[in-house]
């Protein structure tokens, strides 16, 4: 195998890789503020992807336009679910556990309401950069995959920064560690959980937007990218922006090497083993957080 | 008190008489009952509702002249209902269970093979004659007498594909890729015969699972073999995917063979026109033939229902068929399963001649698309064993 392969089979994983971490950054936002696994996360990914569909390919609007309304779109969408769906059972002191299985309801309810929006057909949308790919000697390089490098690496740094310096942010790991403290202190949880409802969802539709060039618009299409984005965020580190970045890119990159050297038909099963691997002997993942530890 | 005794006897054999005649009445039906089990939602959805809307367009013109004509002479309407069976086999057997109890006088799907497999034994059980789709040449070798397919076998979908290969393209040197799934693997089983008739060997084969986003291991592997073709055997959207990351990675130049899934608009939309420029599929109807019927039908079903799959487009004329039969035995599920055992019925899509085993469907095309367009390039008939 030529160094060219080699290269080349290192960037088709760095890109797949991306796509797991724009997904299991929105898992870790969840988590961080509220302690909570949202399993319907990859369908509200699906989702952002399919208003940017409409706003973007069906309505004409200019991509940046498109894209910011999107992710408003469906920060409101986040706020609704905060206010309808998460926040009565968090007020009514319901089991956490009981809460995540319940997200299970939301992506029965996010995909047929997928369906029944913009129909069974794959979609999808391309980018500004279009899509010729860029030649650097014998790699191939596609535009929108240098695009999602930045947008990705800007978000987990913003994150970063918001939790780790911002009021609101502190404010938020304090409710998802000791939200009856956080309550008696004066923290307004039920704001702080709407708020990170609309960031995560705004989240998951960036991601929803990034992913569509590559990954074809289908109402099941989250869940099966939120299978390895959650794989990512253990393996990464609960809690963490960096670890999910990090986990996700382990993921894409291990997964095309072992399709490539090993065998394709078995790399789900290399992936979950590496998974498993973790969970035994580093159960916290690489970036353990803080907030991790109440696990 | 043997007076009150017997007016009560008298009521209850009145009431039992009502019920037993009411009962014998519901048994008759009134309505050419058809059920549709289609994949309505899962990742065949994109062509289950192409599936559908051409039996519905085929039911709405019966309809429309006022129904099936019986043999006594009185007319019935269709009552097509569909039932979602949600591309598994899991949902097949759901979906042939809630089918069943809706008492259908013919049964139409599932789609896929592995549902047909999967639920076949329940309407065999039930003695309702069904018209299935799935291309595995399994699926009619169960020993079923109620399974009927109008569709192919991939034993025919695949000589067809290679011999367009090595006549029209000159092809030596094929890789294959291929979905680890019934329908996909069927494909493959049928590959390496066709292709030893005119020489070929695959230089590579390469495997992936369903709901895969990334080739690249695949493809670059096909690239490394020095391949003059890909032969890609997948669902629409593996289809699409694939094609789409075969032209980023530089290997446009690589011509792709392929079958049904890659006549589903779905297909060109997610690799992109640009790329799906030469590809090359087998199919049961070509948008690109020019029988002057067939298009016509194109045009209708275009406006009604936009762009066609058109090897999904195939119920329409198992509505006809299905009517056509009735219109000679009647509503007599054994007497209809016994009239598509010895078909020979001119369609529009085809002539369908019933096999020893079940198959309908003995002709083949295969077509390319070219210049946004498909174009037909062979037209095969094969012989029906009795």
């Amino acid at each position: 195998m030529g160094f060219d392969t080699i290269l080349q089979i290192l960037i088709q994983g760095l890109n797949m890789g991306l796509i797991y971490a724009l997904a299991a950054l929105g898992i870790s936002l969840i988590w961080n503020a509220t302690g909570l696994f949202n399993f319907a996360q990859g369908d509200l990914l699906t989702m952002g992807g399919f208003v940017m569909l409409s706003m973007f390919a069906k309505w004409s609007l200019p991509y940046p336009l498109a894209f910011l309304l999107t992710v408003v779109v469906m920060g409101l969408v986040g706020y609704l679910l905060s206010q309808g769906f998460f926040y009565p059972m968090f007020s009514q002191g319901v089991h956490p556990d009981i809460i995540i299985i319940g997200t299970i309801s939301l992506i029965v309810l996010l995909q047929n309401g997928i369906l029944l929006t913009w129909g069974p057909h794959p979609q999808r949308f391309s980018t500004p950069l279009g899509d010729s790919p860029v030649h650097f000697g014998k790699i191939i390089v596609m535009p929108y995959y240098l695009w999602n490098i930045a947008i990705a690496v800007v978000l987990v740094i913003a994150l970063q920064m918001f939790f780790k310096k911002s009021i609101v942010g502190i404010a938020m790991r304090a409710v998802a560690q000791r939200p009856v403290a956080a309550s008696l202190m004066g923290v307004r949880t039920n704001q702080l959980v709407a708020l990170t409802f609309l960031l995560a969802t705004g989240l998951a539709a960036v991601a929803g937007i990034l992913i569509a060039p590559i990954i074809p618009l289908t109402p099941e299409m989250g869940s099966i990218v939120a299978l390895k984005a959650f794989a990512a965020v253990l393996i990464g580190g609960l809690g963490s922006f960096a670890g999910a970045l990090l986990g996700g890119v382990i993921i894409g990159v291990a997964e095309v090497v072992f399709a490539t050297v090993v065998v394709p038909t078995y790399k789900d099963v290399f992936i979950f083993l590496i998974l498993i691997a973790f969970l035994l002997f580093r159960p916290r993942g690489i970036f353990s957080s803080e907030i991790s530890e109440k696990v | 008190m043997k007076q009150h005794k017997c007016l009560l006897l008298l009521i209850l054999s009145v009431f039992v008489a009502t019920m037993l005649l009411g009962g014998c009445k519901q048994s008759q039906p009134k309505t050419l009952k058809i059920v549709h089990l289609a994949p309505l939602t899962g990742a065949a959805s994109s062509y289950g509702f192409h599936l559908v809307d051409a039996a519905k367009m085929a039911v709405d013109e019966i309809n429309a002249k006022g129904g099936v004509k019986l043999p006594d002479g009185n007319l019935v309407k269709i009552e097509y209902i569909e039932v979602d069976e949600t591309s598994n086999s899991a949902g097949a057997i759901d979906g042939a269970r809630k089918a069943i109890s809706l008492d259908p006088l013919v049964m139409i799907g599932p789609n896929r093979s592995g549902g047909v497999l999967a639920a076949e034994k329940l309407w065999k059980e039930a003695k309702i004659p069904t018209i299935t789709d799935g291309t595995s040449a399994q699926t009619t070798r169960q020993g079923n007498p109620y399974t009927f397919r109008n569709q192919i076998s991939s034993e025919y979908w695949i000589p067809l594909l290679v011999k367009t290969a090595a006549e029209t393209y000159h092809i030596k040197k094929p890789a294959v890729i291929y979905g680890l799934n019934d329908y996909s693997k069927a494909n493959w089983v049928a590959t390496e015969p066709a292709m030893q008739k005119y020489g070929m060997k695959p230089v590579t084969v390469q495997t992936f699972n369903d709901n895969d986003q990334d080739f690249s291991a695949q493809l670059l592997a096909i690239k490394k073999s020095g391949a003059d073709s890909i032969f890609l055997y997948a669902y629409t959207p593996e289809v699409g995917k694939i094609t789409r990351q075969r032209s980023e990675l530089g290997m446009k130049d690589i011509p792709i063979f392929s079958e049904r899934a890659a006549s589903d608009p779905a297909a060109m939309n997610l690799a992109g026109k640009e790329n799906f420029e030469g590809m090359v599929t087998t199919t049961t109807l070509s948008t690109g033939d020019p029988n002057p019927k067939i298009q016509e039908f194109i045009k209708n079903y275009t406006a009604k229902y936009g762009v066609p799959s058109a090897s999904h487009l195939c119920h329409y004329d198992s509505i006809y068929m299905i009517a056509d039969i009735v219109s000679k035995v009647g509503l007599d599920r054994e007497k209809i399963r016994e009239a598509l055992s010895k078909l020979d019925y001119q369609g529009l899509q085809g002539h369908y001649i019933a096999d020893k085993e079940g198959n309908l469907v003995h002709y083949m095309n295969s077509q390319v698309w070219k210049g946004d367009k498909w174009v037909l390039l062979q037209t095969e008939n094969y012989p029906v064993a009795k």
